[in-house]
């Protein structure tokens, strides 16, 4: 086999471009105006093996020309493939395009290129930072998405690197699907992948071996439940997203490194989303990675309207009574397997996909009998669906989230209670109660913003920790460094024993003056100088390793600077033959000790989101408590404004009150999910 | 694994170009046709600083993966950049892309695609003009390179090591550049040392060498100190160098003795080949 032919460069395309009346066969590209920067050089977007430019052609056609910078194997033939499996499609999302064998002439050789008609449309990212408050924008793209997967999957096809980079959107809000190149297609099989797709959206089993219809779960699963999130709390981008990351919510590390995972798992509206990315990330194998399904989870919709499931629970105690002592009883509503409660699916599948995937897992090694597995399998396939298909279980879930709510909730009144924290701050003298402003409103408000402000103060500590560790490890690593180097000069210096050195101009009588403070060989000495001037005379000064001053007597100027030449040389043909680098296995030590003090941060800072978390949503809670009471106590009126209370006792009391309510909440809602422990997988085989 | 760590906005990589401008850089260079060896430099570097910036040219515009300071050294030493960079040392890549010193046009007979040629005009950015003047302060222009890595890994501690890119022609007027050079690669971030390749286009003859891995064929002491002051190739490099055909041992080290014209651009392009940029 011929050994391919190197490609032109960047460069050498943009030089080509700069004669379009030459260097395109295509009757549209010839002699057309290439799109150029403001300095007047055509305008390239490049990707790792190809720039595209941007084309008008004579018919006054807008196009992308795509010019590759690498070989790629039968280039022709799966482009050729891609464009038969998508023409049956024939959906919006495509990208029309034509690869031409002999497309451009590069310093008197043809290459191919790929002509596309061009799209004016917003890369995924600047599009959600602007569209981030526009939830019912987020969930139109979010409909788009999965339908998009969905076409994918019935054409049996797979795009195999779906990453921000590839999603754009249209001038009409329309997702579209950009760059083919590594594309999926059964007739493909026997040429295999051409590239491992994006870092951030793959798993990490995924391999250049790995090219069939199933390319696409995991960065499908990771790019739905991120726009499902962000519909949910646009907030998680600022939290999630430091600029310029090449991720949407989750990229590689932050599986790694678990940092955002456990902040999210605070917050138990997102349990079922989080539930199916855990189990994409840790399938045995990437043929246990779920297919993408997103019937799974509740619907862009449902999010949207806050149905499905209750997104927030603390937004709940307004129609809810338990956070109210004097509320009427709450009604536990029995549950059977047959009462349909709407057409919301909050479903478990996935979570339950991944607790059987991973036995199984385990069993096949052990046993060592696919049938077994398989039978497993089989079972799961058909169980799974009817099974996730029943109401309930989206109920059931709800009451765990009621259940973790409440609990959370009652924490934070134990924890007020205990420490009678919220009292200083809560109500400070007059501030807080404005002439005819709600008290109940703006005393949470104030505390809202103490909180806030508190945690944005340890935030702040905790990421400036862990910047300051950055430069620490680095510190660290050029410390261990001279170290060693240092240990290695000390080792060569040490056979030099002044006496016996060649040392013109050091008497005998000085070389033990030296010897009486320690000052034996070359190893001891840390530099010499001329001392303070004692009298008229000169007296040499020499400070050893440790960093401790001696005046040696009888050691004169001629002395110092034959005894500091001599030690200076020796330092630097030592030095000479001194480590450059440390041993790895040092190196390894300071990066795991850095290690560990990041995790920790990390924890601390997951934890710190967390209580955030909690507490604001106790104080809304207890704001919405107020407020309900205040239009129980009468019409609206407010609280009497005169005798202004003991501040420390109704703090106390609130606190006490709020706890008996959580507390009587937590019952409650324990009693709910106590009702739907009859429904599980093994019992619905069984029925 | 060193020389792994990720290229991004976030996490950007430095290049630090240490650049010959001494008078015997007025010498020819033999290849395709007979050039100043000044002028060979000169457009490499250019070339170089272009394909950088399309390489790394998004949507919205050039990103800034890669930050570059390119020190010339001859009558002066320091920034080696003309028009607006003019006394800049560390610049981001789109700085770069958006201020070149001019457009130079030139006009040359390319083939037709058809069995004949036809004079075309084109266009390419300019940042470096070609300079030949002055001793061969190297040990000044090496400290100012450690300066910058320094500075470098000082501010970006996690990031792809400093690669300095020494291209030279001859031998040290102020000292014995050894001792900076090690100065240079014991530099540390996370990933690793920093890393310093050299070109030497020398006078004296003797056979050219690509990214040897001994100098037994070197033909005289300074060449072989050049190869001792190189770093051995990172592991990606070395692929790409192989993917040139380029044949590479165990102990490959980022050095090229007497290169023409095409393995200078080939010095610079595996010497600051990346890994895949996100």
């Amino acid at each position: 086999m011929a050994s391919p032919k190197k490609y032109p460069s960047s460069s050498d395309y943009a030089e080509a471009l700069q004669n379009t009346g030459s260097c395109f066969r295509d009757k549209d590209l010839r002699g057309g105006d290439v799109q150029t920067t403001p300095l007047g050089m055509p305008r390239a977007i490049s990707g790792n093996f190809a720039s595209v430019f941007s084309v008008v052609g004579g018919n006054g056609k807008r196009y992308a020309v795509k010019c590759f910078t690498r070989h790629v194997p039968d280039q022709q033939v799966r482009y050729e493939a891609v464009s038969a499996g998508l023409a049956d499609l024939n959906t919006s999302w495509q990208i029309g395009f034509d690869y031409q064998q002999s497309g451009i002439l590069v310093r008197g050789s043809w290459y191919p290129i790929l002509k596309m008609e061009w799209i004016e449309a917003s890369g995924l990212i600047p599009w959600l930072e602007r569209n981030l408050e526009q939830s019912g924008a987020i969930a139109d793209l979010a409909l788009d998405f999965a339908d998009m997967v969905n076409d994918l999957q019935d054409a049996g096809l797979a795009h195999g690197d779906l990453q921000h980079g590839n999603l754009i959107v249209d001038r009409a809000g329309r997702l579209r699907l950009i760059d083919y190149d590594g594309m999926f297609s059964k007739s493909l099989i026997e040429h295999g992948a051409a590239e491992m797709g994006h870092i951030n959206y793959q798993s990490p089993l995924r391999t250049m071996n790995d090219y069939d219809d199933k390319l696409d779960d995991f960065s499908a699963w990771l790019i739905y439940v991120s726009l499902l999130l962000l519909i949910e709390d646009p907030g998680l981008w600022t939290e999630f997203h430091a600029e310029g990351e090449e991720k949407l919510l989750f990229g590689r590390e932050d599986f790694e490194d678990r940092q955002v995972l456990s902040a999210l798992a605070g917050m138990p509206q997102f349990s079922t989303a989080l539930a199916a990315l855990e189990t994409c990330w840790s399938a045995r194998a990437l043929s246990f990675v779920p297919e993408f399904e997103p019937a799974g989870l509740p619907s862009p919709d449902e999010i949207l309207t806050g149905g499905g499931y209750d997104p927030l629970p603390s937004a709940r105690t307004v129609q809810d009574p338990p956070a109210i002592p004097t509320g009427r009883p709450q009604q536990v509503r029995p549950v059977t397997f047959s009462g349909g409660l709407g057409s919301s699916r909050l479903c478990l599948a996935l979570a339950v996909l991944g607790l059987l995937a991973m036995p199984v897992a385990v069993l096949l090694p052990v046993v060592g009998i696919p049938v077994v597995a398989l039978s497993l399998l089989a079972a799961v396939a058909i169980a799974v669906p009817a099974y996730r298909a029943q109401p309930e279980l989206a109920d059931r879930q709800r009451a765990a989230y009621a259940l973790q709510s409440a609990r959370e909730e009652r924490f934070a009144a134990a924890e007020r209670l205990r420490t009678g924290r919220p009292s200083p701050h809560r109500a400070p003298p007059a501030a807080a109660t404005p002439a005819g402003g709600t008290p109940g409103a703006s005393r949470e408000q104030i505390e809202i913003e103490r909180v806030t402000a508190q945690a944005q103060e340890e935030k702040a500590q905790v990421t400036q920790a862990l910047a300051e560790l950055q430069q620490t490890e680095a510190g660290r690593l050029r410390e261990a460094l001279e170290a060693v180097q240092e240990a290695h000069v000390v080792q060569q210096l040490k056979p030099l024993v002044i006496t016996r050195s060649i040392l013109w101009g050091i008497h005998p009588r000085i070389t033990r003056h030296m010897a009486q403070v320690g000052i034996v060989t070359a190893a001891d000495i840390g530099s010499v100088t001329v001392g303070p001037a004692a009298g008229k005379r000169k007296v040499g000064l020499i400070v050893d390793r440790r960093g401790q001053r001696y005046l040696i007597d009888g050691l004169d100027g001629a002395g110092v600077q034959a005894l500091k030449a001599w030690h200076r040389g020796e330092v630097n043909k030592a030095m000479k033959t001194a480590p450059s680098t440390l041993p790895p296995e040092d190196v390894e030590a300071i990066r795991k000790a850095a290690e560990q003090e990041r995790q920790q941060l990390k924890a601390q800072q997951a934890q710190l989101l967390r209580r955030i978390s909690i507490e604001t949503r106790a104080i809304k809670k207890r704001q919405q408590a107020e407020q309900l009471r205040m239009r129980h106590a009468g019409g609206g009126a407010r609280r009497p404004p005169a005798p202004p209370r003991q501040p420390e006792k109704t703090a106390r009391q609130i606190a006490q009150e709020e706890l008996e309510a959580a507390e009587q909440a937590e019952r409650r809602a324990a009693q709910v999910l106590d009702s739907y422990s009859g429904i599980r997988l093994d019992r619905f085989l069984l029925r | 694994m060193p020389y792994t760590a990720e290229i991004s906005r976030a996490n950007p990589a430095c290049f630090v170009f240490v650049v010959d401008q001494s008078t015997s850089m007025e010498d020819q260079i033999g290849g395709e046709f007979v050039q100043r060896k000044s002028q060979v430099v000169s457009d490499a570097m250019n070339r170089l600083l272009y394909e950088l910036t399309l390489k790394c040219a998004k949507e919205e515009g050039v990103r800034d993966y890669f930050h570059v300071a390119v020190i010339g050294y001859g009558a002066t030493v320091g920034s080696a950049f003309a028009g607006p960079l003019a006394g800049r040392d560390m610049v981001p890549l789109s700085e770069i892309a958006s201020s070149p010193a001019r457009l130079e046009e030139r006009t040359k007979k390319t083939p037709d695609g058809a069995g004949g040629l036809v004079e075309q005009t084109v266009k390419f950015p300019v940042w470096l003009d070609p300079v030949s003047d002055g001793g061969t302060p190297m040990n000044q222009a090496l400290s100012k390179a450690r300066h910058l890595v320094e500075q470098w890994v000082e501010q970006h501690p996690s990031s792809f090591p400093p690669v300095v890119l020494h291209l030279t022609d001859g031998e040290s007027t102020d000292g014995d550049p050894t001792e900076v050079t090690r100065g240079i690669m014991s530099l540390l971030s996370t990933d690793g040392n920093a890393l310093l390749f050299n070109l030497h286009v020398s006078g004296a003859g003797g056979t050219p060498a690509t990214f040897p891995d001994n100098d037994t064929q070197l033909p005289d002491s300074f060449s072989k100190m050049l190869f001792g002051i190189s770093s051995p190739l990172p592991e990606h490099m070395k692929n790409y160098a192989r993917a040139q055909g380029l044949s590479t041992g165990e102990g490959t080290r980022g050095f090229v003795y007497n290169a023409d014209v095409s393995s200078i651009v080939q010095f610079l392009d595996i010497g600051t080949r990346a890994s895949d940029l996100r």
